[in-house]
């Protein structure tokens, strides 16, 4: 499997480094680049595409600027904008999403997970997408050994409601037996081995 | 392509080498040279015919000859299930076992998860010896008695009696789907663990476990779809004899 290929780029070193530490986490396998320099980062592009790029396009200049458009829009480059400074958007420029310093980290890795997600579904791996956040309450107290009415009455819903959420458990997980969703509920990390009776 | 009682006994297992346990449960030996099916099958004291239905259903899953199966008689079919549990406990289980243990000892990369996966197949192991355990002490005794009242020339009254307390019915609804748990754990390696560095054994594992399932649908099969209703049609029969109404 080929791996993202990301580059950040800005000119403070702690932006940089903070941003590497949250994309790290990011559930696609990926390689990352990080520059602070105008002209490494166009040098890089000239040679390679990458899958996406983070970029303030602030410090670059007009010349950089125009050429790095060119780049982006003819190899259909994602680009998120990174607004660490003052000023908006004035260089004219399309990107696919805009990251600011004053986001949480869950809202940066959503944006990042998304958009490597559209450029290749397959590499979007991870197992919790498959079901809801709901059918993952309901998987983690079925592992706990609760039963259907007890799952009902903690969660405040209908008996009925518990049955149709397993019934889509699963399918979309291809899991049937209540052993088996305790493994997976402790493979996604849902309940830890010590809560297992 | 169905196996005839022609065809030599060597190209049933170049055709499909699953075969292989079906032929060791019948007590069929290896070194059958250039020998027939039916020659083959004479040479081991087996009934060529019902051989025939039985690797054929085996090999071909859209084959199932219910009609010809029910033909035969519940000892013939029920030694036959005797076997296939025999082969499960003694050769099948303990050789996946042996699987899991190695996957556990030379897994460094994820050991909580294999001594998981260690777990949940001991817990299909108790389940599996209680279902055949409750097949071979209640079910098949059962069987095997209607069968020896159906032919027999006067009905016995404390076979109507014991009908009472248990009939075929039963056995159908408390017959519960053996195959679930390893269709879950087959899915768990598949879909959900992350790939251990010892991934060979993994795949070996897998493949064993793929074989399981298919022989116990196989076998369940058999249960179902021709014990069950050749029982209860028996019972019918006797309950009609003995001048009851069904
Ligand atoms: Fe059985
Ligand atoms: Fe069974």
């Amino acid at each position: 499997m080929t791996r993202a290929q990301i580059i950040i780029s800005d000119k403070s070193p702690l932006i940089l480094l903070g941003l590497s530490t949250i994309i790290e986490k990011i559930s696609v396998a990926h390689e990352l680049k990080t520059t602070n320099s105008a002209i490494e980062l166009i040098t890089f592009l000239k040679n390679t595409i990458p899958d996406l790029i983070i970029v303030n396009p602030e410090f670059l200049d007009k010349k950089q600027v125009k050429l790095f458009k060119e780049i982006i829009q003819h190899n259909k480059i994602k680009f998120i904008f990174l607004q660490t400074g003052n000023l908006l958007n004035n260089n004219n420029l399309d990107y696919n999403e805009l990251i600011t310093p004053c986001e949480n980290e869950d809202q940066i890795l959503k944006k990042i997970n998304t958009l490597l997600g559209e450029k290749n579904h397959q590499k979007a791996t991870k197992h919790n997408d498959f079901i809801s956040a709901r059918e993952e309450n309901i998987v983690r107290e079925i592992a706990l050994g609760l039963s259907n009415k007890e799952i009902a009455d903690k969660l405040f819903i209908s008996q009925h409601t518990v049955i149709t959420h397993r019934k889509n458990i699963t399918r979309k997980l291809g899991i049937k037996s209540v052993s088996g969703l305790t493994i997976y509920a402790i493979l996604n990390k849902l309940i830890s081995l010590d809560e297992v009776k | 392509m169905l196996v005839t009682k022609d065809l030599k006994m060597a190209d049933v297992v170049h055709m499909n080498h699953f075969s292989l346990s079906i032929l060791d449960r019948f007590g069929i030996e290896l070194g059958f040279g250039d020998k027939t099916v039916e020659e083959t099958c004479t040479e081991f004291n087996v009934d060529p015919s019902f051989f025939l239905e039985i690797i054929n259903a085996f090999i071909d899953k859209d084959y199932f000859p219910k009609k010809q199966l029910q033909g035969f008689s519940v000892k013939l079919i029920t030694d036959y299930l005797q076997k296939t549990h025999k082969y499960y406990i003694e050769i099948k289980v303990p050789e996946i076992e042996s699987h899991i243990d190695e996957l556990v000892n030379t897994c460094y990369s994820q050991k909580e998860n294999m001594s998981l996966l260690k777990r949940f197949f001991e817990e299909y192991n108790t389940e599996l010896h209680h279902h055949i355990l409750r097949e071979e002490t209640v079910v098949f005794p059962y069987t095997q008695m209607i069968e020896d009242a159906f032919y027999a020339d006067k009905i016995d009254i404390g076979i109507i009696k014991h009908m009472k307390e248990y009939s075929i019915d039963i056995f159908e609804k408390e017959h519960d789907d053996i195959e679930e748990k390893l269709y879950d754990l087959k899915n768990i390696i598949i879909k959900y663990l992350p790939q251990p560095n010892n991934k060979a054994l993994c795949q070996h594992l897998l493949h064993e476990l793929f074989g399981l399932e298919k022989d116990i649908n196989d076998h369940s099969r058999i249960e179902d779809k021709v014990l069950v209703p050749k029982i209860r049609a028996m019972e019918k029969e006797i309950k009609k004899k003995a001048g009851l109404k069904s």
